[in-house]
């Protein structure tokens, strides 16, 4: 891919070296991993995605490598006339080895797919890393914006300001019938994937997920979880997201989502509380146990740790620890995934010594 | 159980995803997991693609459609066949040319096949069908109120509408 002149991009670094901007931006983190709102005993983050393409071009699964490039050229003229993507880095992931790549999806700004990408494809990563484009996913453009807890509207009046400075210099493809057009028919309409990361584990422990998720809305909303061997669900971490694009206003499905996502949380609030009536001290327990994991293992998954954190996660809301932030946590879920930790130790390791550095990586961040 | 990807090593990792009512599971093992970066309950998860579509648009449609599978669009040349297998369009033109069977399967999916959502800025001051419906649904509203001042202006406004719609030859489709 030929490079944008200097001259051009205002701000924009060029995409050739961007290696070197990863080791120093790994405790850079986004908004989501360092502020709090009024939900974030349950919810996390917040993501909105937009599904956009481009008029004249195929859609990335039919588009010759030519078009692609051309498409990406366009993207980055785009990009460096947005005031919103001022000092934006522009990432050629076809030029990352397979490491740097991971860190991003790690980091949620890019998606497993999308590193997987055998296509020309450019990953546009805001300086507060809350903001992404992903050029050539399975549409042209992936817009996405990630924040913390519920604040949904925040992100997305970032996401639409960012539409709207693109669209100066690009012409979407839009029918007034079908909106926004997709390759794939599930994102037509509006394009707009609400996703809301959620932290239940009095809900986990009681098995109430079941219930509570059997009760939902499943035809407007999906609900995804992780589960290792037997029923128990990784990390106690669920996502929703709404599941319909068409025949509904962005404004309706963001105001549906903040209402269900606030039900889900009185349900797990009312779940800590029912904890102290009944057997706190097995709860208790389990706390303590992870704690003790943690501060002494000297070997552990990734899968072990993030469900180890997540006890500790709900130590910190039962108040039954006190020397950690649930910030600190949330962050911890992210840097010991396999990727951050080749990063951390810039070697390349085996599954078997990244999980021994792992447990070592905790230990020093678990003096307590 | 053996992991969907691989089917060599034992599954380790199981992905569930509700959706309109239903529970579609994915069993991958630990490698195979973290090969797809899935192996992180907190960033992207997989698409559930392949046999889910068939599920998701309803088998009975897909097969009903089938007597349309030597159409090709005439831009890209993504048949019906290419869609049923990948889920996946090739253009916006494709739109156009499946566009009688789409209608149906969108309704399935969204339950709805008209858009009502934000649209470009080259398009905001253009009216669009949604909102001549919604001009419509509001004359009847004040017919019914018996608001006969208010429902004389919306009925001029939608015979203007209407006119200028028809006037223009819009396929819906933007070039």
């Amino acid at each position: 891919m030929s490079e944008i002149e200097p001259q051009d991009l205002k701000g924009i670094q060029s995409d050739s070296d961007y290696s070197s901007v990863v080791d120093e931006s790994l405790l850079n983190f986004g908004r989501w991993l360092t502020e709090e709102d009024e939900y974030s005993d349950t919810i996390i983050s917040s993501r909105i995605r937009l599904a956009r393409n481009i008029q004249g071009f195929a859609f990335p699964n039919k588009a010759t490598k030519r078009e692609l490039t051309d498409l990406i050229e366009k993207v980055k003229q785009a990009c460096s006339k947005s005031s919103s993507l001022k000092k934006t880095n522009l990432i050629n992931i076809g030029k990352l080895s397979k490491w740097d790549r991971k860190y991003f999806v790690e980091r949620r700004l890019a998606s497993p797919q999308f590193i997987e990408n055998k296509i020309p494809s450019l990953l546009v990563v805001g300086a507060q890393e809350n903001l992404s484009i992903m050029v050539n996913e399975e549409d042209h453009l992936r817009l996405q914006c990630v924040e913390p807890g519920l604040d949904i509207k925040q992100a997305w009046r970032k996401i639409s300001t960012v539409e709207d400075e693109l669209e100066e210099n690009l012409d979407f493809s839009y029918s007034s019938r079908f909106g926004y057009l997709t390759a794939c028919p599930t994102n037509l309409g509006t394009g707009m994937r609400v996703s809301i990361v959620i932290h239940l584990p009095c809900l986990s422990l009681q098995e109430k997920i079941d219930s509570v998720i059997r009760d939902l809305p499943t035809s407007e909303i999906a609900v995804r979880g992780f589960y290792g061997e037997g029923t128990e669900s990784i990390g106690n971490i669920f996502q929703i997201s709404n599941q319909l694009t068409l025949g509904r206003t962005e404004h309706s499905v963001i105001e549906r989502m903040i209402d269900i996502a606030k039900k889900i949380t009185e349900m797990e609030r009312a779940a800590r509380t029912n904890l102290f009536e009944s057997d706190i001290i097995k709860v208790e327990d389990s706390i303590f146990r992870a704690l003790g994991t943690l501060q002494h293992a000297r070997i552990i998954s990734s899968l072990e740790s993030m469900n180890l954190l997540s006890m500790i996660r709900l130590g910190i809301e039962l108040n039954l620890i006190k020397q950690m932030s649930r910030l600190a946590i949330n962050q911890l879920m992210v840097l010991v995934q396999p990727a951050h930790l080749q990063k951390i130790y810039k070697k390349d390791l085996s599954s078997r010594e990244r999980d021994i550095i792992r447990a070592e990586f905790i230990r020093q961040n678990f003096k307590l | 159980m053996l992991c969907q990807i691989c089917k060599v090593d034992k599954a380790s990792v199981k992905i569930t995803q509700v959706i309109d009512d239903k529970k579609i599971e994915l069993n991958l093992c630990k490698s195979c997991a973290e090969k797809k970066g899935i192996d992180n309950p907190m960033t992207g998860l997989p698409q559930f693609v392949g046999n889910f579509m068939a599920e998701l648009f309803g088998k009975e449609i897909l097969q009903r459609s089938a007597k349309r599978s030597g159409i090709r669009c005439h831009h890209c040349g993504t048949s019906w066949e290419n869609f049923k297998n990948t889920g996946l369009f090739g253009c916006d033109i494709c739109y156009q040319v499946f566009e009688d069977d789409l209608k149906v399967i969108l309704r399935r999916i969204h339950g709805s096949n008209q858009h009502i959502g934000s649209r470009p800025n080259s398009q905001r001051t253009r009216l669009d069908e949604a909102e001549l419906e919604r001009m419509k649904a509001d004359l009847r509203k004040a017919i019914e109120q018996e608001n006969f001042e208010l429902a004389a202006e919306l009925r001029d406004l939608v015979r203007n509408a209407e006119r200028q719609f028809n006037k223009s030859d819009n396929d819906g489709i933007l070039r």
